[in-house]
């Protein structure tokens, strides 16, 4: 039927293959590169050696994604009611765009001392913008016809924007907040590098110090691993979600 | 006491910096329990005219009253079935028909969920309860925006246009149906249609409009015995209107 796992399957073995024998050989310095096998091996093991600390990045992770999401939504839908503050608030958002992260670390230590709040803020900071973005673009698009139902039908504003307008722009919001996704964990990892003292990121870091480069790849292949699962995981609610279809 | 009140209404909307005037210094009076319908060329102002009544547009100037009360914004008390359902189309079927009376806080849930299958039955969907609209016909789907407008239990219908879009097998039994809802319940109805049959077949008077800003240039009381069967319509009075209609239409689409 579908044959192209064959091709797939070889294009990561061989790489894989390669690495085993540049380190084994020595071409690559094994302490720089060790073996594949060791770095798998460290892959297996690490859950069990240091479980707090991808509890401490998981709660990271989940606190960081629900703040995320819901003030996304909150600001966005705010945002889509006026021009004048979409405009004055814009330039601040692609601020947050744009400007690399580190910049806010230093202000988060300050302000919120070493620990998970780092982590957390910084992983807000790097996702709520496509949240906000999508949700007010989707919000700006809901027709005016079922505005109009909504207040034919006697909703309050607050009706009008729990009934009809955020769930019309559903579809737009879980867009955006797949794409946050991917952002947030990156942000927390990216916190916990500076200012946690715990978590998978804080580990790479230590590890880098001591020249435990199999342990290095081993906490980064499991951000990979998270990253993907969030975003395949994020990718089928959002089917799910979205059963019905606009008439 | 006539139930609303249009009196010297006009709008104008902003089209590149210039006022332009829909409705200029238009009245009517529709009385209690009165089926009115209203006729005209497409962009005269009909459905303008409808939101205006509904309270969804403000007039730049003029009044209109129901009951002696000025209309400041939309309520449930004029219920408008639009002119694309307009179904929430994550809702189910009963779930959209529950969105008309759920936000009065009048009844409780339990209430309202008995209310709105009561409804789907009065529409002739009660085996569709579960459905979602995207699985609905369109004829279907009128009867859902129907639903959520009479269990809104208004003293006004607003009917823009419900039926355009069906074909006219269905267009027609929809007419026979929303004759026999409307003699139960004898609430007060505007409804618009481009066919001079379908106004001809409901109406207790028609109105018609010209070109903007003209306003209404013929009100025509149609006169024929309820209920409008086939017979109703096999009289020769029924084909006059229809007929009269047609030329005031045509009248006014040549004078431009
Ligand atoms: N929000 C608006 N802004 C500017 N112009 C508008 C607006 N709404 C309606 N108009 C204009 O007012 C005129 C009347 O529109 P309206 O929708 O009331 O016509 P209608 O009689 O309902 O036509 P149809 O039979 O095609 O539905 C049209 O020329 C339209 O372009
Ligand atoms: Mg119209």
């Amino acid at each position: 039927m579908n044959r192209r796992w064959i091709p797939r399957l070889l294009g990561l073995v061989i790489p894989f293959l390669a690495w085993e024998v540049a380190s084994r050989t020595g071409l690559m310095h094994p302490v720089f590169l060790p073996p594949f096998s060791t770095v798998l091996w460290q892959v297996v093991t690490l859950p069990g050696e240091v479980w707090p600390d991808f509890l401490s990045t998981g709660f990271e992770i989940v606190v960081s994604l629900l703040l995320t999401g819901f003030s996304g939504v909150v600001i966005g839908v705010v945002l889509a009611q006026s021009e004048k503050l979409d405009a004055l608030l814009g330039a601040l958002m692609w601020f947050f765009y744009a400007a690399p992260l580190v910049v806010f670390t230093t202000f988060f230590i300050v302000t919120l001392g070493v620990g998970p709040g780092v982590p957390i803020c910084l992983g807000i900071m790097s996702g709520i913008v496509f949240v906000i973005a999508s949700t007010r673009d989707g919000v700006r698009e809901v027709g005016k016809d079922l505005v109009n139902v909504g207040r034919v039908f006697g909703a309050n504003p607050l009706e009008l924007a729990l009934r009809i307008v955020v769930p019309a722009a559903v579809p737009m919001i879980m867009a955006g907040l797949r794409i946050g996704v991917g952002r947030v964990l990156v942000g927390v990892i990216v916190g916990e590098f500076f200012a946690s003292g715990g978590g998978l990121g804080y580990l790479i870091v230590r590890y880098g110090n001591e020249l435990d480069m199999a342990r290095v790849y081993a906490a980064v292949a499991w951000i990979v691993f998270t990253s993907i699962l969030l975003n395949t995981g994020f990718a089928r609610i959002e089917r799910s979600f979205v059963t019905w279809r606009p008439v | 006491m006539a139930r609303i009140a249009v009196d010297r209404v006009s709008m104008a909307f902003e089209t590149d910096n210039e006022h332009r005037f829909v409705l200029k210094d238009l009245s009517l009076d529709i009385a209690d329990g009165e089926f009115l319908t209203i006729v005209g060329l497409s962009g005269c102002g009909k459905t303008t005219l409808l939101n205006l009544i509904a309270g969804l547009l403000t007039p730049t100037s003029g009044a209109i009253t129901v009951d002696g009360k000025p209309v400041t914004g939309p309520g449930p008390a004029r219920a408008v079935v639009f002119q694309d359902a307009s179904l929430l189309p994550w809702r189910s079927v009963l779930r959209n028909v529950e969105l008309g009376v759920e936000m009065q806080k009048r009844y409780g849930k339990e209430e309202i969920r008995e209310r709105a299958l009561a409804h789907l039955e009065t529409v002739g969907l009660p085996d569709f309860a579960n459905a979602y609209p995207h699985q609905l016909s369109g004829g279907m789907r009128q009867r859902v925006n129907l639903a959520r407008a009479l269990i809104a239990e208004p003293d006004v219908l607003l009917m823009d246009e419900p039926f355009a879009a069906l074909d006219a097998h269905t267009r027609e039994s929809m007419g026979y149906e929303l004759q026999r809802i409307w003699a139960e319940s004898r609430k007060t109805v505007i409804f618009i249609t481009h066919s001079a049959d379908e106004a001809v077949t409901l109406s207790d008077r028609i109105v018609v409009m010209g070109r903007p800003p003209n306003g209404i240039i013929a009100n025509l009381d149609v006169g024929l015995p309820r209920p409008r069967s086939m017979e109703v319509r096999g009289l020769p009075r029924f084909a006059e209107l229809s007929l009269e209609i047609r030329e005031l239409l045509s009248k006014a689409g040549a004078r431009s």
